[in-house]
């Protein structure tokens, strides 16, 4: 009993904690092949406390969806953080289907999210939350692909289960189909958390920008919310993939959390390489890119089926 | 059986009042209103009784005409469809009689409210009718009785045009059903439907019945491509016809095909395969043309073809697995688009209604020109963008609970079945999400353009908000699609019998089959309730901070623009124009016509689009042109001339006789 609490608690704390370190590894990351120094790796969560400290500016013209977005989006990513298997466990929150309750939460902060942007009548906001949508329109199938690809192969129905004990046998059976899934659900955790190559989380360039123009007026504990919502969504899809690419997670809590740590890590690294040596798609370009991801699962899929 | 047949009374009751108080609208409406909610609130309890595990109720009565005969009967599957009815039955009417206010000095009131008691007495019937004769009879009032409540506005060319339409569609359609069971009938030797089911179709070609009745009920459910007077039909009608037409009689096109199912011999995989693709068409097709509507009831109205296409997915996915033999995978996806026709309705309903409220504050129904709603009409707009959530299928809603559902069942077929099964489920799995990805889109752009944002125009600049009368049954309909979103388990308990009843298996297998997960305490609850849970506890966090903290008004950044206005915002049409210009297919892309501002002082521009239906371009525009020019032809016999016509009448006369002396000729 203590023990399960203690795991609970491990997961809780792990989720509630860890997400901010992943975007501070990425822009290190991209610093150091950029030759600079960057900025210390807990930067985000200084920036965190700095923003719950200060008061906020409201557009004239948002009212009450204003708030929807950041409030939402954050306890989506939350939300579905509890689906997520943990170290070396389940996850706190695991049912057969459980993997469409983690799409809608996502899509629900999405809706939100969006709604936010539309909210306060600007015309660049308006055009990045409809490219916001549009895009994610299109991950949403590559992403229901990957997760039913790796629900085929292990023969499991929950996230946890899927990429819990019954991972190993999988590789071992069905390594090309799952590897390829791991390639896609890297591109669609590329589009869901709005990075090189789909958006480019850092340009203030207004015309090339799609999530980051959505949350141009949001501002002190909001513009808390929006980061620390983002950055526990990118922890979300960090865990996915490195649960499934270290192939279950290593044995007890400790190994376990080792092992998930070591994953985000490298999730971070990959984020920021690719982010470092690839030049944002051209609009266009996009939605091939993504249904090309969907294209690589269901490639993978058809592995399976045969 | 009482009390259903106290609703038909009273929804009779209240026709002829209607129509007796015709010189006094107000008492008409009020009558008219009062039937009609309280035969509703009637009809209501022994539907959910016999849905919460009571013996079917069942009345035969003598009808002294030839081939009739009165026979209604509630088994599970007909209260299934009766609960949506009277439940958004009793909003809608208390809805009408606000919405109705504005129109009491006009002539025609009294026969719109006879025609609407009526209408609610005839979809009763529909769902309730055992015997074919009294089920066309029904249908046919349908009808009329809808054709008469859309072409309220009839002085508007362009609600003449739609009543035409809807007209013609459903007397097409009548013609399959005609057929259908005049051939049921023949070969079972009575027009009741017990007869026709204990010969399970006799003879007739399993196949032929199933196409006839998907033809004939498929016009009325919107499949495709028998869509095309939907999206004319529901916004021509006033909001509360529309809430009615979308969430029920649309629905009854998809009942008359289950009521067929069960009737036939168990449906064989390739039948379950065409409802899934037709489904999957309609989801997809249906959604893609919401895009590009700038009609604010013209999107809600194509989003409807994409919600019947879900469940006809299910059911088709539904009858495909129990003929493959997959009963869990049957039973999962058939609660799921049953589920799916209650959600469907509530949440329809109150998108609908909300919507009828907008266009009743700023006399419009153009997108474009409303904005800055939700700040004018806090209740009634907050109210549209649940229904725009719920649409999409977002969580806690109640359209996420069944689409959940569908998605599970899609998952389990991917996962269990061989071969190309397997594929097939695993694509309509895909091509589902692919819809989901859209109607967000599509309803954040509704609620987007429509709500949100600056006002876009005078109208909606200076629009009021409603008073309690109209939001009361939004609320109670808003708290509805809460509820079944959050408490999906004892729903399904409800939808289980009837879902029995369509597979022949025991409602508790079926339940078992769907899982721990919807069931009370069960996961997808607890994840629902613990995301509603932290989003309420970050709510109040951000608000504490902001009132220590403090706020400051300023405009909005208008990235060196210095000089904002309504007209800079996103538009309803660029909103949707990435996907329609890059991924959408050329048949679904809109028409623009586009003069660019040119030269060094360049003038006035313009740019128009239109989104034009391939059903309707490519199909039936040519076919029903084609028709009339043939037509034309036998113009000239109905030259309008009396001598003329006795002449005709006396041929046929001449014909006929001789054709009955040639046949009683030994």
């Amino acid at each position: 009993m203590s023990h399960d609490l203690a795991r609970a608690g491990l997961q809780l704390a792990l989720l509630a904690v860890v997400p901010p370190l992943l975007p501070g590894i990425v822009s290190r990351v991209k610093a150091r092949v950029a030759g600079r120094k960057g900025p210390p790796l807990l930067q985000l969560y200084s920036d965190l406390a700095r923003l719950c400290r200060k008061g906020e500016v409201k557009s004239t013209t948002a009212g009450a969806a204003f708030h929807l977005g950041p409030v939402v989006a954050a306890a989506g990513a939350l939300a579905a953080g509890l689906l997520v298997p943990g170290p070396g466990s389940p996850a706190l929150l695991a049912f057969r289907g459980d993997l469409f309750l983690l799409a809608g939460l996502l899509a629900a902060g999405r809706f939100c999210t969006v709604l936010s942007a539309l909210d306060t009548g600007s015309a660049f906001e308006g055009m990045g939350a409809a490219r916001e949508v549009t895009f994610a329109s299109l991950a949403e199938p590559a992403l229901f692909l990957c997760l039913l690809t790796l629900s085929r192969a292990t023969g499991e129905l929950s996230l946890s289960a899927m990429l819990g004990p019954a991972l190993g046998p999988a590789w071992a059976l069905w390594a090309p189909a799952l590897l390829l899934c791991a390639v896609a659900l890297f591109v669609v955790a590329l589009a869901e958390n709005s990075r090189i190559p789909v958006d480019d989380p850092t340009t203030h360039l207004e015309l090339t920008m799609i999530h980051e123009v959505m949350v141009l007026d949001h501002s002190g504990p909001d513009l808390a919310l929006v980061l620390y919502g983002a950055a526990v969504k990118l922890y979300v899809f960090g865990a996915l993939l490195a649960r499934l690419l270290l192939g279950g997670g290593g044995q007890g809590l400790l190994g376990g959390s080792l092992s998930l740590l070591v994953g985000l890590a490298l999730f971070a690294i990959a984020v920021g390489l690719v982010e470092s040596t690839m030049a944002r798609l051209r609009l266009a370009r996009v939605p091939q890119l993504l249904v090309g991801a969907g294209v690589l699962s269901l490639f993978a899929f058809v592995l399976l089926v045969r | 059986m009482t009390a259903f047949l106290a609703a038909l009374a009273l929804f009779a009751a209240g026709a002829l009042a209607a129509v007796a108080l015709s010189s006094r609208p107000r008492l008409a409406l009020a009558a008219a209103t009062a039937a009609a909610a309280l035969g509703c609130a009637a009809g209501l309890l022994p539907a959910l009784r016999v849905l919460a595990g009571g013996p079917a109720l069942d009345l035969s009565l003598a009808w002294n005409a030839p081939l009739a005969g009165f026979h209604l009967r509630l088994d599970p599957l007909a209260a299934l469809f009766l609960a949506p009815l009277f439940a958004l039955g009793i909003p809608a009417s208390l809805f009408g009689a606000w919405y109705l206010r504005p129109s009491l000095g006009r002539r025609g009131l009294g026969a719109f409210l006879c025609a609407y008691d009526l209408f609610l007495a005839a979809l009763a019937l529909v769902f309730a009718a055992r015997h074919a004769a009294l089920l066309l009879a029904a249908w046919e009032a349908m009808a009329v009785s809808s054709f008469l409540l859309v072409s309220f506005d009839h002085a508007d060319a362009q609600v003449r045009r739609a009543g035409l339409v809807y007209l013609v569609a459903s007397h097409l359609g009548a013609a399959f059903l005609f057929a259908l069971f005049l051939l049921l009938g023949r070969e079972a030797g009575s027009f009741d439907l017990d007869a026709i089911a204990a010969v399970r179709g006799g003879a007739v070609a399993p196949a032929l019945a199933f196409g006839l009745a998907l033809v004939g009920f498929g016009v009325k459910a919107g499949l495709p491509p028998l869509h095309l007077w939907l999206p004319e039909a529901h916004p021509a009608a006033p909001s509360h016809v529309s809430a009615l037409m979308s969430g029920v009689l649309v629905k009854a096109g998809l009942y008359g095909i289950l009521r067929v199912v069960t009737l036939l011999p168990p449906a064989p995989a390739g039948h379950g395969a065409v409802l899934l693709g037709l489904g999957l068409a309609g989801a997809l097709g249906g959604i893609t043309l919401a895009l590009g509507q700038r009609d604010l009831k013209r999107a809600l109205a194509c989003s409807t073809i994409e919600n019947v296409g879900l469940v006809t997915a299910g059911l088709g996915a539904a009858l495909s697995a129990r003929a493959l033999g997959a009963p869990a995978v049957a039973a999962l996806a058939a609660l799921a688009a049953l589920f799916h026709v209650w959600n469907h309705a509530l949440m329809k309903g109150l998108a609908f209604l909300s919507a009828g409220a907008v266009v009743h504050a700023t006399g419009t129904r153009d997108l474009e020109a409303m904005g800055g709603l939700l700040r004018r009409m806090p209740a009634v707009g907050g109210l549209l963008l649940a229904a725009c959530a719920a649409l999409s299928a977002l969580p806690p809603w109640n359209g996420f609970a069944s689409e959940w559902l569908l998605f599970s069942a899609l998952l389990r077929g991917a996962v269990d079945a061989p071969g190309a099964a397997a594929l097939g489920a695993g694509l309509a799995l895909t091509a589902l999400a692919l819809v989901s990805g859209l109607a967000a889109l599509a309803f954040t752009r509704v609620a987007g353009v429509a709500l949100l944002g600056e006002p876009r125009s005078e109208a909606a600049r200076t629009a009021h908000a409603p008073g309690a009368a109209a939001w009361g049954p939004l609320l109670a309909l808003g708290a509805g699609c809460l509820a079944l979103g959050l408490f999906p388990g004892a729903a399904l308990r409800l939808v289980a019998p009837a879902a029995a009843q369509l597979l022949d298996r025991p409602a508790e297998e079926l339940l078992l089959a769907a899982g721990p997960a919807v069931r009370a305490g069960g996961g997808l609850q607890a994840g629902v309730l613990a995301f509603v849970a932290l989003a309420g506890a970050l709510e109040l966090w951000r608000r504490l901070r902001v009132r220590r903290q403090g706020q400051v008004a300023g405009e909005t950044w208008g990235c060196g623009f210095t000089v904002p206005s309504a007209r800079v915002q996103y538009t309803a049409s660029s909103y949707a124009q990435l996907l329609l210009s890059t991924v959408a297919p050329r048949l679904l892309q809109p028409r623009a016509r586009v003069t660019p501002p040119q030269g060094v002082f360049p003038g006035a521009a313009r740019f128009e689009q239109r989104v034009q239906d391939p059903a309707e371009e490519r199909l039936f525009g040519p076919l029903f042109h084609a028709a009339a020019r043939r037509f034309r032809l036998l113009r000239g016999l109905q030259s309008g001339k009396l001598n003329l016509q006795l002449l005709y009448t006396l041929v046929t006369l001449v014909v006929l006789v001789a054709i009955l002396a040639l046949r009683s000729r030994p």
